[in-house]
């Protein structure tokens, strides 16, 4: 046991420090961004256990041959962490859909969604007897109506050996302006494990409709001038999951200048940038819905200017803008 | 960095850059000492990864400032390497005997395993807020699991001794947790 008597009593402040190239700095940074999810299931895994055991148990005796009409998993909102849950308060204003498809001797069901006029955001499960590990991916995105293509983002969490947890928010990109009632259509087309190539395709299929949350408009009309140009903030649409900033960029050079965004209310709460969709006209960044009491906010545009494409960017100076919400 | 402490706590991504330059070459020269040359190249880079999502995942619960936050960065990695070189030595004492039964030596396959490791971490959290003297002797006996007799051989002092600290210790963090859970 020597050796470990000798590690034990080492003085970490003796030992010299290791060169690091700037590529490590990068890939560590990159490796830990990229840290959507954790583990976590494991903690949920007694619950859901015994959640599925009873369902399914059910299932055989009620409904042996049809698309069971018990639901895969409920309140599917409660299988992510807060990292990974986008919005805080999708549970009181999601829209139970509780649709079902089966494809290929597997099924998915969409619980719930939401739309805020800006995004969607869908709940769903699947149930299958492939092992698609821990951290499946869906491909086939969810398609809005009226849009011009979209970004979106997806979680998606193994609950039990035949059942996984899903998430997906989508941002399209409107042609005509957002509709208060929006139809969106879902073809997973296939879930896969990255690790092991495993795949399962199916033709599940789903179309729905949408109405928006009620939302408020906060006139802003302020512009943010900059080195590299201008930001004119256009207003804030508040609604009950989320807070958008929509704005025009003005001459800024995508490729020089990146902005990430924060609001800051008058109670001192934070609120990083979520995600943000646009085009060369317009901009919607979408951040946490704002806290009921909070009665003006702080806009903080944090600017990077990047000289060479390789380079940490260099902070440039650029005011906030104070928005006083009714 | 000013608010250094504040802004990766509230895991802004410039707090992460600044707290890669500068601790990186740090721990990553904690890691290399402890693991490359018992264990290989990889284990020190897996360890120093998992140092540094650690960190990252779990910077909300810390409190002090930038020097404390250097030390404490400093004993996670100490502990980290020692445990990953202790699982490796038992693993290669495993592989050299002619046991049929195979084991991987992963712990993790039971959910209470990995109960227990999540719980083990969340110690390792906890820890900083003993006086400095008495963290590394709670390290070596509730993240390690080193038997009372190995600390005293290791630290060269008796095991009453080390019962003593112990105790007192655990007192400590004991009343520490009470007062923070009536300011709630």
């Amino acid at each position: 046991m020597n050796d470990l008597n000798k590690l034990l009593m080492t003085d970490i402040e003796e030992i010299p420090e290791a060169a690091v190239s700037n590529f490590e700095k990068k890939e560590m940074k990159k490796r830990l961004l990229d840290q959507k999810r954790k583990p976590h299931w494991i903690k949920k895994l007694a619950v859901a256990a015994s959640i599925f055991i009873a369902a399914s148990a059910t299932t055989a005796i009620a409904f042996p041959s049809v698309a069971s009409q018990i639901p895969i998993l409920q309140n599917i909102v409660s299988y992510f962490d807060e990292d990974e849950l986008i919005f805080n308060h999708f549970s009181e204003v999601a829209q139970p859909l509780n649709l079902t498809d089966t494809s290929n001797g597997s099924t998915v069901s969409i619980e719930e969604a939401v739309y805020d006029g800006t995004s969607v955001t869908i709940t769903f499960a699947l149930k299958t007897e492939e092992n698609l590990g821990e951290f499946p991916l869906a491909n086939g995105s969810l398609e809005a109506f009226g849009a011009n293509g979209s970004g979106s983002s997806i979680a998606m969490n193994k609950v039990s050996d035949t059942t996984y947890a899903g998430m997906i928010t989508m941002a399209p990109d409107f042609v005509f302006g957002s509709p208060n009632t929006l139809k969106v259509s879902w073809k997973p087309q296939s879930f896969e494990d990255f690790d092991t190539q495993t795949q399962l395709t199916g033709d599940w299929s789903f179309d729905f409709k949408l109405r928006a949350l009620d939302s408020k408009s906060v006139k802003i009309d302020e512009n943010i001038l900059f080195e590299g140009g201008q930001y004119k903030l256009n207003e804030l649409l508040l609604t009950k999951l989320s807070t958008v900033l929509v704005f025009n960029k003005k001459d800024v050079n995508d490729n020089r200048y990146m902005a990430s965004w924060q609001l800051e209310d008058n109670l001192g709460n934070i609120y990083p940038m979520q995600f943000g969709t646009g085009n060369p006209k317009k901009n919607q960044f979408t951040f946490e819905a704002l806290h009921p009491e909070a009665t003006s906010i702080i806009i903080k545009p944090q600017i990077k200017k990047f000289n060479h494409f390789e380079d940490e960017g260099v902070p440039i100076d650029a005011p906030s803008v104070i928005v006083d919400l009714d | 960095m000013e608010d250094f402490i504040g802004r990766l706590k509230r895991k802004d991504e410039e707090a992460l850059t600044f707290m890669i330059h500068t601790y990186m070459p740090f721990l990553k020269g904690i890691c290399q000492h402890i693991l490359t040359k018992s264990c290989g190249q990889q284990a020190a880079e897996e360890c120093l990864n998992d140092v540094f999502l650690t960190i990252w995942q779990k910077a909300h619960q810390f409190e002090g400032d930038a020097a404390d936050f250097r030390k404490w960065a400093g004993i996670i990695t100490k502990y980290k390497a020692i445990d990953s070189y202790r699982r490796h030595i038992k693993q290669q004492q495993r592989e050299s005997t002619t046991d049929k039964v195979r084991n991987d030596g992963r712990t993790c396959d039971t959910e209470d395993a990995v109960l227990e490791k999540e719980s083990r971490e969340e110690m390792l959290f906890r820890l900083y807020k003993l006086p400095e003297a008495d963290r590394e002797l709670f390290l070596m006996r509730y993240y390690l699991e080193l038997s009372n007799n190995e600390i005293a051989d290791a630290l060269g002092i008796t095991v009453s001794a080390v019962e003593n600290r112990l105790y007192r210790g655990k007192r400590k963090l004991v009343h520490l947790f009470e007062r923070k859970e009536r300011f709630i």
